[in-house]
């Protein structure tokens, strides 16, 4: 890996953390959210700054080619993070299935005391 | 005994007002609520004239949120019993104290009003009683009980029952699975023999399209409801 590209990657990926922290500092994303993405960061940080750990690590594994193991790693996250997104989209249906059962029932119990009034 | 009539409505504003008359005039003990939608023609105009009694869900929940808005209602407002009742005249109100007496004398948790004990009135397309009689046959299989139209909106239920389903009841299609999950509950559910109307408006929630999706969601969602804790 040559020094540019890695210069440019270490760069890339400081400006996404800095993305980041302006997004929490914003409120625009929850911290326990933004915290795999900042992990995630971090270790390309890290393999970009000591890249021969990578080659090593993926020789432990038993991946011939290191470049397979950044797929491999890149499509595991894509999976894991899809599915909690899909587990929470599911919780939040049911939370807001709930508020619009309520704010119909609340409607409900408005009009009527507005009718009890008017007698 | 305090009894509730919970009519679902999404766009039933040519059918509401009768399906309401049906009610007042042949179970007269009857409370009702109309539970709308969101519906996007004008039934809430429509009962607002005719001075039907109506919950109006702000953003469409499909047919499983509705009726639960429905039984949430009915465990607030204190009722003893809660009938589903279809609001686009499929469903006749004269079964109602019917339903309420066999529940009495069965001592049962829930009854369901069947198309398919005497096969008199409308029965449906050839394609879904063979759906039907499929599903049928899973929920024999899975808890042993014989419900012969799993599928049937004409149900009513105890207090009991609707505490349950008002913390949880399917969001779509919810017929079948809930069905089971009651049985799987030990609680006692009978049918007893209704007969059923062509629907005069509205279209069914089933389309051909949906067909495949609802046998596959509906059975898998009966072997989940056979196997929950509730």
């Amino acid at each position: 890996m040559s020094i540019k590209l890695q210069i440019i990657v270490a760069v890339l990926v400081l400006l996404m953390l800095l993305y980041i922290i302006r997004m929490i500092s914003k409120k625009k994303i929850d911290i326990r959210y933004a915290l795999r993405w900042m992990a995630l960061c971090i270790i390309v940080l890290v393999f970009d700054i000591f890249p021969k750990m990578f080659n090593w690590l993926s020789k432990v594994i038993g991946i011939q080619l290191p470049s397979n193991m950044i797929f491999m790693v890149a499509i595991i996250l894509l999976i894991t993070t899809m599915f909690a997104l899909t587990t929470n989209v599911s919780r939040i249906s049911q939370k807001n299935t709930r508020l619009i059962q309520e704010v119909a029932l609340l409607r409900d119990e408005i009009d009527k005391i507005k009718e009890k009034e008017q007698s | 005994m305090k009894k509730l009539v919970v009519i679902p409505a999404y766009n039933e504003s040519a059918s509401i007002v009768s399906t309401v008359e049906d009610i007042k005039q042949n179970a007269p003990d009857f409370d009702y609520i109309v539970v709308n939608d969101c519906s996007t023609d004008n039934t809430v105009e429509v009962c607002k004239e005719n001075g039907i009694r109506c919950l109006q869900l702000p953003i469409n929940l499909g047919i499983g949120g509705a009726v639960q808005t429905g039984y949430i209602y009915g465990v607030r407002n204190g009722y003893d019993v809660v009938v589903q009742f279809d609001g686009d005249g499929q469903h006749s109100a004269r079964f109602l104290e019917t339903m309420v007496e066999a529940m009495e004398e069965n001592d049962a948790d829930m009854v369901v009003g069947s198309r398919f004990i005497t096969n008199e009135g409308f029965q449906s397309s050839a394609i879904r009683r063979l759906g039907i009689r499929f599903l049928s046959g899973v929920i024999k299989l899975l808890t042993g009980k014989t419900i012969t139209d799993p599928t049937s909106g004409m149900r009513l239920i105890n207090r009991n029952i609707m505490e349950i389903y008002a913390k949880d009841y399917p969001k779509d299609y919810p017929e079948p699975d809930s069905l089971v999950q009651i049985i799987a509950a030990k609680k006692k559910v009978i049918e007893i023999p209704v007969i059923m109307n062509e629907r005069t408006e509205g279209v069914s929630s089933i389309s051909p399209i949906n067909a495949i999706y609802y046998m596959i969601k509906v059975t898998l969602a009966i072997i989940f409801a056979r196997f929950k804790k509730i």
